[in-house]
């Protein structure tokens, strides 16, 4: 995939580019290396959201055009929730990168489809979790499964003490981001303590802040992982 | 408000444009001329809040407008202005360029007063 995004790069004005999953996965890149992982995800969920918000009131939205004093960033879907994002120069010669983008996009989405559900990269350094395959779900059903989750099952002790910590740094969006945390968990791993750290990770990137990071994770260790040891 | 009253009539007078929405940063509306106003004004604010913090994650030191573009070759443009956020809606022939540039003078000349 990195060869196609590479054909970006022979047009001038273009920074590079990246393929950014909604399930928190960045496919492929070649951007330089100051632009850190977290921060393409950070970015890949922004402009997934706008992509999808756009989506509520223009069904038939092909692409996302956002201008900076410094930078262009240009979005389009390649496949359902799986993004291209092209970062380019204000210098830009837009035309000429929608022509490319328009040529690479079948490319992409064969690429995408030779490889399903396999990350490239994994957000931030991941600790070791299960190998067994995460169960294939519509949204619809990881959304109750995420919520069963809270309710019923071995893990609700472990998820409600999340909660409980999350909640103190993110307030009554607690509840919303652990849900979506747990869609992506699901996605990405097999629930289970052990993959626990793994959920951790997940929220952190949500909450973003550093000091609520660190906040977070200093409850969740006192009262989850070394209460349990 | 005048000065809303100005840019409004400002962004009126431009070429090109199918409707426009003026709304606050929480999507509260402040002007329109659009039809499904609940919707645009929702989208419109969410996604000029989200342009900014992808601005901050580029490290960019101004975000200067959001382009939705329709497969019809319309297009929705979302632009920051101070407090407010101005949406305006592209016919598919106009140039978007030449449209931001003239909505750029009417809230420069407005600024310059």
């Amino acid at each position: 995939m990195n060869q196609v995004l590479n054909e970006f790069k022979t047009v001038q004005g273009v920074t590079g580019a990246y393929v950014f999953n909604v399930k928190g996965l960045v496919m492929a890149n070649n951007l330089p290396a100051l632009f850190k992982e977290a921060k393409l995800l950070n970015m890949g969920k922004m402009l997934s959201k706008i992509f999808s918000a756009g989506r509520l009131t223009f069904p038939d939205i092909t692409e996302v055009f956002l201008s900076y004093e410094e930078s262009i960033v240009v979005v389009r879907e390649i496949v359902d929730k799986a993004y291209l994002i092209i970062l380019c120069e204000p210098s830009l010669n837009v035309n000429l990168v929608t022509l490319t983008m328009n040529l690479a996009m079948d490319d992409l989405r064969e690429k995408i489809a030779s490889i399903p559900a396999v990350p490239v990269q994994q957000p931030e350094a991941p600790p070791a979790v299960e190998k067994s395959s995460p169960v294939e779900r519509t949204p619809g059903q990881k959304k109750g499964a995420a919520r069963e989750m809270l309710k019923s099952g071995p893990l609700v002790p472990f998820l409600q003490a999340m909660l409980t910590a999350l909640a103190k740094v993110m307030g009554p969006m607690a509840r919303i981001i652990l849900e979506e945390s747990l869609e992506v968990w699901q996605a990405v791993c097999q629930p289970s303590y052990d993959t626990l750290p793994k959920l951790v990770d997940i929220l952190t990137l949500e909450i973003k802040d550093p000091e609520k990071v660190s906040s977070f994770r200093e409850m969740v260790n006192s009262n989850i992982f070394e209460k349990d040891m | 408000m005048a000065k809303v009253e100005e840019l409004v009539n400002g962004i009126q007078k431009i070429q090109g444009l199918e409707g426009y929405i003026l709304v606050k940063q929480d999507g509260q509306v402040v002007s329109h001329n659009v039809s499904n106003v609940e919707r645009l004004s929702a989208m419109i604010a969410v996604s000029g809040s989200m342009g900014n913090t992808v601005k901050t994650e580029l490290g960019a030191s101004h975000f200067r407008y959001l382009m939705l573009a329709r497969k019809t070759n319309e297009k929705l443009l979302v632009i920051p202005i101070e407090s407010f956020i101005l949406g305006v809606l592209q016919d598919p022939d106009a140039y978007t360029p030449d449209i931001v540039s003239k909505i750029q003078s009417v809230i420069n000349g407005l600024r310059a007063r």
